[in-house]
């Protein structure tokens, strides 16, 4: 009788029983991947291309992680880990837009995709008739 | 050493053109040397450094100074390639 008024009663709550208790506690699947290609990105970031590659792969892998963990936090350790890769991959991923727009910037400064290309095709030229 | 593939295309150094000889010139002894070809490289090892701790020392807890040391590194790579240009 009891329980039945309970259960009425609007400021009665269930106890919470997801079982996340029993699990076992387990590490965030891909943060050493991040953090390696977050590494990779800042390294390569002055080839531009590589850097932002690695960097979005990065992100998205860590986002990943980062979801996971706030689904239930009680399952994963190593969240730390995981905001150590993501601010690794966010510099990396700046750094390579920076270097990119600075070689737009110079493609520009030349005159244009086009003759960025006849100079490159003379640089070429040269060196050719240097070897011959 | 590794080419750059900016400075063979544009001809001008990227962000991160020097650190293999800023490198070279520290393992040589060079460190005022290393200093002017690559003001970064400094912050650079020290990151790699504790970087390899935190992969291999899995007790202690590395991350604030790695996320100090990549900010300080980015923002000293950045300045110091904007005075380099000018």
């Amino acid at each position: 009788m009891e329980n039945y008024q309970n259960q009425n009663d609007p400021n009665y709550r269930q106890p919470q029983t997801n079982g996340n208790e029993n699990f076992m506690v387990t590490k965030l699947p891909n943060t050493t991947i991040a953090m390696v290609l977050g590494i990779v990105s800042i390294v390569c970031c002055c080839t531009g291309i590589i850097g932002i590659i690695c960097s979005v792969i990065g992100l998205v892998i860590i986002n990943k992680d980062i979801k996971l963990y706030n689904n239930n936090p009680q399952q994963y350790t190593g969240i730390q880990n995981a905001n150590t890769a993501r601010i690794l991959n966010i510099i990396g991923l700046v750094l390579s837009i920076f270097n990119i727009l600075y070689s737009i910037y110079q493609i520009m400064t030349i005159g244009g995709w086009d003759a960025y290309m006849n100079e490159i095709n003379e640089a070429i030229r040269t060196v050719q008739e240097q070897q011959q | 050493m590794l080419p750059c593939m900016h400075k063979k295309m544009f001809g001008t150094e990227c962000l991160g053109c020097g650190t293999q000889r800023a490198a070279y010139m520290l393992l040589q002894g060079d460190f005022a040397g290393a200093f002017k070809m690559f003001p970064a490289i400094y912050t650079t090892v020290l990151l790699f450094g504790f970087l390899f701790l935190h992969f291999v020392d899995k007790k202690r807890n590395y991350n604030k100074i790695i996320v100090f040391l990549a900010i300080i590194n980015a923002i000293i790579m950045v300045f110091a390639y904007i005075y380099k240009q000018f």
